[in-house]
């Protein structure tokens, strides 16, 4: 094959990258079409990390259809829960609002999902390609893991309403000690329940050591599971040698009503937001009525674009300037003969300050002149 | 090397003195120049003062890898950031305001007269009231007293200006001051320097409280 190495962008060879990753680990492509019904995401709204949506009317069926700001739910939705799990990867555009602007974008979404029956195995597999993406990217990565269990079964223990609880989760995304304090003092949360909420909070550093100390704030059998679960993903993500990159981090925060289990979020040095998002959401799967587990996440290929490279030196390597007189069977045979040896050749009448060029040519007397 | 976002002016200042009180000083930065980034090698800093406003924005995109910013531009413009920690300076509180013995008629829409649409839309939200809000970028005060608006939203630090002009706080919606924020990655992949920086404050700030 050609080495394509040297148009490519860098977004554009992560995407090779990671299509190769996840074939040689079996999963199928998923191809999607570019919209969805909009009721569908009406129905699904807080599973969307982004409320506006772009539709428009179908004029054959009047209907009104979405362009898709989200590929999971249309990979879950049409699942026939049976004993073998579907297991896709996909590389789509959604189009979603982001930044303080709340424009909206196209972006390029690489992913995984793996949706069936789930074990401690398949549930690893998951997680250590979510790592291995981003080593793909870069060998400077962070993967972020909290577990929703956990988190909920803490928050369980005091008695706040729901909406109270959602604010909470809020303050424990941001890290904010005095603000949880300040939420639980006025709603009569138990000093001893407060710390914990806070040490949650705080957690960060070597996944190991955290795991000991989140041990001790983690009495009910809820919390428990979740602790063991986070337990052995760590000695099989050990053992395939990407430990060291592994954080525990409960500000990593999803949706409780989509998300169960463990979650998680990839990091890159120099980039930042994470670039990596996913965990297991059987919850939403229960909503759509099916009885399979579900876990995946998604690489935002379009974070990547600028992503530690250095700046083009050149567009071309010859510029050539021809005129009037110039004979055009001439120039298509040096362009030829140019780009044969492996040039990229720009031909243009007039020198454009656009274009960075190598070499700089003159057609002149039916010859082709260097600039000197 | 901590990349470090002060908001310019009073505040500014202050904190510049207190994280220089526990390790973390520039003199670059007291020196009279048209500098605009200051490095310290030593201390592994590099400030740079911003609008108060812009401050969230710099520490969310990570060209600053922490910074301070006052909890009313944290609650205005939400930024994804974490929020580390209380100064406890720059105390002043979100209010809502109006003309002096008068309380606004909860049958009619409430026009809020605001520099804070966002703060004051979920303030109301939340109580369920039909609002609407006349956004303003300064002066407020004047629109209760010229009847375009019924309350004003703003921040209230000693009360001075609504006193002389007849006005008095109605409610508090939330006490303000200014917070130590940090960009998620940069904690993460920095997070030994930022944690560092942050139990030096909890150390020497937490007891003067």
């Amino acid at each position: 094959m050609a080495d394509f190495k040297g148009i490519l962008r860098n977004d554009e060879k992560y995407i090779f990258g990671l299509r190769q990753l996840y074939e040689s680990y079996g999963y199928k492509q998923f191809s999607m079409s570019k919209f969805e019904e909009y009721d569908f995401y009406l129905e699904n709204k807080s599973f969307l990390k982004s409320e506006s949506i772009i539709t428009f009317n179908d004029p054959m069926t009047g209907k009104l259809l979405a362009l898709k700001p989200d590929i999971t739910l249309s990979i879950v939705k049409e699942r026939i829960d049976s004993d073998f799990p579907d297991k896709f990867y996909y590389c789509e555009n959604v189009y979603r609002a982001s930044g303080t602007t709340k424009e909206i974008k196209e972006s390029m979404q690489v992913g995984v999902e793996y949706v069936g029956e789930l074990d401690r195995y398949s549930t690893c597999e998951v997680i250590s390609l979510a790592a291995k993406s981003l080593e793909t990217i870069t060998p400077d990565y962070l993967l972020c893991v909290s577990h929703m269990g956990l988190v909920t079964a803490l928050l369980d223990e005091t008695d706040l309403s729901y909406s109270k609880k959602e604010k909470l989760i809020k303050l424990i995304a941001t890290r904010s000690a005095h603000e949880i304090k300040l939420l639980c003092d006025n709603n009569g949360v138990d000093p001893s329940l407060t710390d914990k909420i806070v040490a949650l909070a705080s957690f960060f550093g070597d996944f190991e050591a955290t795991l000991d100390e989140v041990k001790a704030i983690a009495p009910s059998d809820a919390a428990r599971d979740a602790v063991n679960e986070l337990d052995s993903l760590y000695k099989i993500m050990k053992s395939a040698g990407c430990s060291d990159k592994l954080r525990l981090d409960f500000s990593i925060m999803n949706d409780m009503s989509y998300y169960n289990g463990i979650i998680f979020q990839g990091f890159v040095d120099g980039l930042p937001i994470n670039v990596l998002s996913g965990g297991r959401y059987d919850n939403l799967l229960r909503k759509l009525k099916k009885r399979s587990d579900a876990i995946g996440f998604a690489v935002y290929l379009d974070l990547l674009e600028r992503y530690r490279e250095s700046e083009k030196e050149f567009d071309v390597d010859i510029f050539i300037v021809y005129d009037d007189e110039s004979d055009a069977s001439f120039l298509s045979g040096e362009v030829r003969r140019l780009t044969k040896e492996g040039k990229s050749v720009r031909a243009e009448k007039h020198l454009n300050s656009d274009v960075k060029y190598r070499e700089l040519y003159f057609v002149r007397d039916g010859r082709l002149v260097k600039n000197a | 090397m901590l990349n470090i976002a002060l908001p310019k002016g009073r505040l500014g200042e202050k904190v510049y003195a207190m994280f220089s009180s526990i390790g973390y000083g520039c003199p670059e930065m007291l020196e009279d120049n048209r500098k605009l980034i200051f490095t310290n090698e030593e201390n592994g800093v590099r400030y740079f003062w911003a609008k108060p406003s812009d401050v969230a924005v710099y520490v969310e995109r990570g060209a600053a890898d922490v910074g301070v910013v006052g909890k009313d531009i944290l609650l205005e413009s939400e930024p994804d950031v974490y929020e580390l920690y209380d100064l406890d300076i720059g105390k002043c509180r979100m209010a809502v305001a109006g003309i002096k013995g008068e309380r606004p008629a909860s049958d009619k829409t409430l026009r809020v007269a605001t520099k804070f649409p966002n703060i004051a839309r979920n303030y109301y939200n939340s109580k369920s009231r039909d609002i609407e809000i006349i956004k303003l970028h300064g002066s407020i005060e004047i629109a209760p007293i010229l009847k375009m608006s019924d309350v004003i939203v703003d921040i209230v630090e000693t009360g001075t200006t609504l006193r002389e002009n007849n006005l008095e706080p109605y409610e508090t919606i939330v006490d303000i001051s200014a917070r130590f924020i940090a960009n998620k990655a940069s904690y993460k992949f920095k997070y030994d320097e930022t944690s560092r920086l942050l139990e030096k404050m909890k150390e020497n700030f937490d007891k003067k409280k």
